[in-house]
């Protein structure tokens, strides 16, 4: 039909020209004089007939085809361009949508498995003390259930680390996470199992009798059992209780708080007692805290009115366990949406707020500075059309439809953009760790949205630009090629690659500081050899009911101390964490200088012998003895740096301090009995903190381990030769002598070294690329405006060659405006990059001070070095101009 | 020379053509010619003008056309008002009288 209607307006509008010259041949004229006169006195053929198509109305479809033909035709003509505007603006997009959905996934989703829903709450303890997060009584927990008319329902939950024996010997046992949980659970979550049935009890309190059965995440089917279907029916032993699953959790799902543990099972709460060998009255003790809580709200009460009933509840359980106790410390509860990173305060959100801000900050950057490329491309694109655009003029085209031809190019390039960039989103978020530990970083719509508008906005203010005033100019100007106006576009151009260069500088500068601080921890280890033999096995001795049975380790050291090829087996700790050391009074009146008050370390617990083992030589004092676990002051061998900073030059040995923790209330006081030389890298265990150690005598802990005892024993093996041959031979002798206390780790300390440097190496990478694609899109932008200042300035060119100049100067003129522009960036980029670096030097501890200068010098000199030839390479063309051709192509 | 007829309303050109048209239906290229003769040359509408709105008044059914073969032997597309169209010209007719009338009023005021 819309073929009809073309022909029929296009006979229609003959017809009338016909009959016009009809007209003027009646009046004298020739035929050919009357088809000019008539034909003058229609009009533009072609603007008439977009006139009357447009206004016919209905029309857009076909002028949007001829719109896209046109594009793609004009792309095919400049595919370098094309691609690096589609690959820039992918990038752009696909960078930030990817920090973007990361950093969603991780601070406001659920966990993985979780649905998004409101009305899923946490119940949050607190304690004031710290402040920190506590886990909830019994009894409290049975309070917050008695809240019917807030919440639908609660859900409480242990969570213990279990010994799970699948029966097979070669296996041996397996460490997993168990969540001992009320049996509306999955019910409140609204979870689906992916396969099996729920438990046969159902409701909050239903704790009797034991219903032996468990729900097995599906990372621990697929693991073990080769899928959903084969983990339904097993019998498995949890802490050497015959269980049997009944159920599999929907993937990915692992808890309702992330974990990142694979092997997760949820048994009901009624089995906690036999499986985990606890006491009953844990369940009326106010003063054991083992749950955590969820629940589901009400329809139409929101979080603002639960909070007021919590706060009560836990005011009441908090004055009846303090009335049964001694303590002192105050405890509170609140109540948040449910989210995947629940932590109340503390650890993770120091840990994550840093990285976060940088990360988005990066990503921010990047976005601008790609954007600004793609717009200096444009820009530059739309100065070169100029002619074009006259031309079309010319012939008939309207400024609208010249305008909206322009938009549709733009549009096509940012929407390439977007969707290549959401293809390298996918492939990105992939390689994420994160993604990995099961948060949910699924492309986030609302930001990815907002980068493609965003990106689409500024292109088309920029690239529209200076088309709107190439068809506002006089079409003479135009095609004659004068300046008319063209110097304002080239302004704008300039103006981008300045600010591009002013961007992209201190996002070098930070990433370079990044990239040192990761380079500068990468030493090669000194003591290869030695690491080669300090084999470190980890135990998990406190899982399950191992720390109420009978000790395996001390008949396990034996037998591993007999093997032949090992020299020494020692039982260490596994750290006790970050102390400072403080002198007792600063102010001592005998010495002439005043030591410093306090320092900070990191404490371990190493039995006698340790230092020998790892070659460590003592310089003053003693080491460890047996009877050091038994004294009443603590002894400690303290490293040389140590005693350096808090004694000067006096003897440390004899000298008390106070070691004060942040998890402990009072300080305890410590004596000095040795100091060690301490090459760290060489004899220290795989720990990343670059504090200076400090050792107490290992104590082998005692009694029951109530709630989530996450401690284990490590041993130090010091073999005579390289460890690695060993390791079979020690997995199958501890396999024999303690069969139900799993193997959590094994790797020699030069394995662990290994891994640290790879995994430095690839971060370095990482952010080594960034950088670099960071100066290909400003040195990208410069070529771009440099390559249009010589094609505009043609004429001029040849001007000067014809006078006399040299190619040499031509060239040298070019070259320095390109410099100029370079150089005000880098000026105007100074004080961002001193505010990014000082930013960076105050989150990375090890970052060395003293090479600040030399990487913002050596930035600096990359960002002119490559600016430099991204200025010259163009300006060599105008060198090749030739004077004639450029004088007569007027 | 006569006034460009660009400077003329769009609904002053879609009340003029309804009117002819109502009067006589004709194609387009005679419907130009009748404005210019019936204005005495005051008003020249060129192809520019006339199509677009032509085309305009038969996307809202204010008139309709159909091919013919005119006296010459010439097949041309002849418009025609439809009875929306002579509601609309009736309306627009009363509203120009009335706006003509104020501004001949003013016009006399000295």
């Amino acid at each position: 039909m819309r073929g009809r209607m073309e022909r029929e307006m296009h006979d229609e509008m003959a017809a009338h020209i016909a009959q016009a010259t009809e007209r003027f041949m009646a009046r004298g004229m020739s035929e050919r004089d009357a088809r000019f006169a008539a034909r003058r006195e229609f009009g533009q053929l072609g603007a008439v007939q977009d006139d009357a198509r447009e206004a016919r109305g209905g029309q857009w479809l076909d002028s949007l085809a001829a719109d896209l033909k046109y594009a793609f035709r004009y792309f095919a003509r400049t595919p370098l361009t094309t691609i690096t505007i589609v690959l820039t603006l992918a990038l752009g997009i696909g960078f930030s949508s990817a920090t973007f959905s990361v950093i969603n996934g991780i601070l406001t989703r659920p966990a993985p498995g979780v649905p998004d829903d409101p009305a899923l709450v946490k119940i949050r303890g607190i304690s004031n003390a710290r402040p920190y997060a506590r886990r909830l009584s019994y009894p409290e927990l049975s309070a917050y259930a008695g809240l019917t008319d807030k919440f639908a329902s609660v859900v409480g939950w242990v969570t213990s680390g279990v010994v799970v024996d699948l029966g097979d010997k070669d296996l041996g046992v397996l460490r997993a996470r168990a969540h001992f949980v009320t049996p509306n659970y999955f019910g409140t979550l609204g979870i689906r199992l992916a396969a099996g049935r729920g438990f046969d009890q159902s409701r909050f309190d239903d704790r009797f009798p034991p219903e032996l059965t468990a729900i097995v995440s599906d990372a621990f089917a697929s693991e073990q059992f080769g899928g959903a279907r084969g983990a339904v029916g097993k019998q498995v032993k949890v802490n050497d209780v015959a269980v049997t699953i009944v159920g599999v959790g929907p993937p990915h799902f692992n808890g309702p708080v992330q974990s990142g543990e694979p092997r997760t099972l949820w048994l009901p709460l009624s089995s906690w007692q036999p499986v985990a060998r606890v006491s009953d009255e844990i369940f009326a003790n106010p003063n054991a805290e083992s749950f955590e809580a969820l629940a589901r709200l009400r329809r139409n009460v929101t979080l603002a009115e639960a909070l007021p009933a919590v706060r009560v509840v836990a005011a009441r359980a908090d004055a009846e366990a303090r009335a049964q106790t001694e303590r002192t410390s105050t405890g509170t509860a609140d109540v948040v949406r449910l989210r995947g990173l629940m932590e109340v305060t503390g650890r993770y959100d120091d840990e994550l707020g840093p990285g976060v801000a940088a990360f988005t900050a990066i990503a921010l950057l990047i976005l601008l500075v790609c954007t600004t490329t793609v717009n200096s491309l444009l820009v530059g694109a739309a100065v070169a059309r100029r002619y074009e655009i006259g031309v079309r003029l010319a012939l008939g085209a309207s400024r609208r439809r010249v305008v909206r031809q322009l938009l549709t190019e733009i549009a096509i390039l940012a929407l390439a953009g977007g969707a290549l960039g959401m293809w390298a989103f996918g492939a990105l978020t992939r390689l994420v760790e994160v993604a990995k530990d099961g948060f949910d970083v699924s492309p986030n719509w609302a930001t990815t949205g907002f980068t493609v508008l965003y990106a689409v906005l500024t292109a088309t203010l920029c690239g529209l630009s200076p088309a709107l005033h190439a068809t506002r100019v006089g079409l003479s100007d135009v095609l004659k090629d004068r300046p008319g106006g063209t110097a304002g576009r080239s302004r704008l151009q300039r103006t981008f690659v300045v600010a591009q260069v002013a961007i992209a500088q201190p996002l070098m500068v930070i990433l370079a500081a990044v990239i040192s601080s990761v380079v500068s921890g990468i030493e090669p280890t000194r003591n290869a050899t030695l690491r080669e033999r300090l084999l470190v096995a980890e135990f998990d001795t406190y899982v399950g009911f191992n720390s109420k049975a009978p000790d395996r380790m001390p008949g396990l050291v034996r037998r591993l101390a007999d093997l032949p090829g090992v020299a020494a087996v020692l039982p260490v700790g596994l750290g006790q964490g970050r102390i400072s050391l403080e002198l007792p009074s600063s102010r001592s009146s005998g010495d002439h200088e005043v030591p410093p008050g306090r320092s900070s370390a990191v404490v371990f617990d190493v039995p006698p012998g340790y230092f020998r083992a790892v070659e460590a030589p003592i310089v003053r004092g003693r080491e460890f003895v047996a009877s050091d676990t038994t004294l009443s002051v603590t002894p400690v061998v303290i490293a040389e740096s140590l005693a350096v900073a808090l004694f000067r030059s006096s003897d440390p040995i004899g000298r008390r301090l106070f070691r004060v923790s942040p998890y402990d209330e009072r300080p305890a006081e410590v004596e000095v009995v040795g100091v060690v030389r301490m090459e760290h890298e060489t004899n220290t265990l795989d720990y990343e903190s670059d504090l200076a150690p400090v050792f107490v005598p290992f104590r082998r802990r005692e009694g029951p381990c109530l709630t989530t005892c996450i401690l284990g024993t490590k041993l130090l093996i010091r073999t005579t030769g390289p460890a690695e041959p060993l390791m079979p031979t020690v997995m199958a002798v501890a396999r024999e002598e303690a069969r139900m206390v799993p193997l959590i780790r094994m790797r020699t300390l030069a394995q662990g070294d290994r891994l640290r440097r790879s995994s430095r190496l690839e971060a370095t990478a990482v952010v080594a690329g960034c950088g670099v694609v960071a100066l290909i899109l400003a040195s990208i932008g410069l070529y771009a405006m440099v390559s249009v200042a010589v094609g505009q300035r043609r004429r001029e060119i040849g001007i000067r060659l014809a006078l006399g100049a040299h190619a040499r100067q031509v060239v040298r003129m070019f070259f320095r405006s390109g410099l100029r522009v370079t150089l005000l960036g880098l000026a105007l980029g100074l004080p961002l990059s001193v505010v990014g670096l000082l930013a960076i030097l105050t989150q990375i501890d090890d970052l060395p001070r003293d090479s600040v200068p030399a990487v913002a010098a050596l930035v600096t000199l990359a960002v002119v070095g490559v600016a430099s030839l991204a200025s010259w390479l163009p300006a060599r063309r105008a060198a090749g101009v030739d004077p004639m051709a450029a004088l007569r192509s007027e | 020379m006569p006034p460009k007829s660009a400077s003329l309303l769009q609904g002053t050109l879609d009340l003029i053509v309804l009117q002819l048209l109502r009067a006589e239906p004709t194609n387009g290229y005679e419907l130009a010619q009748r404005i210019q003769a019936i204005s005495r040359d005051v008003l020249n509408i060129n192809a520019g003008s006339l199509y677009p709105a032509l085309y305009r008044l038969e996307a809202r059914d204010l008139i309709r056309a159909e091919w013919e073969e005119s006296k010459t032997g010439r097949r041309v597309k002849v418009y025609s008002v439809t009875a929306a169209g002579r509601k609309q010209l009736a309306e627009q007719r009363d509203e120009w009288t009335r706006f003509a009338g104020a501004l001949s009023a003013i016009l006399k005021v000295t």
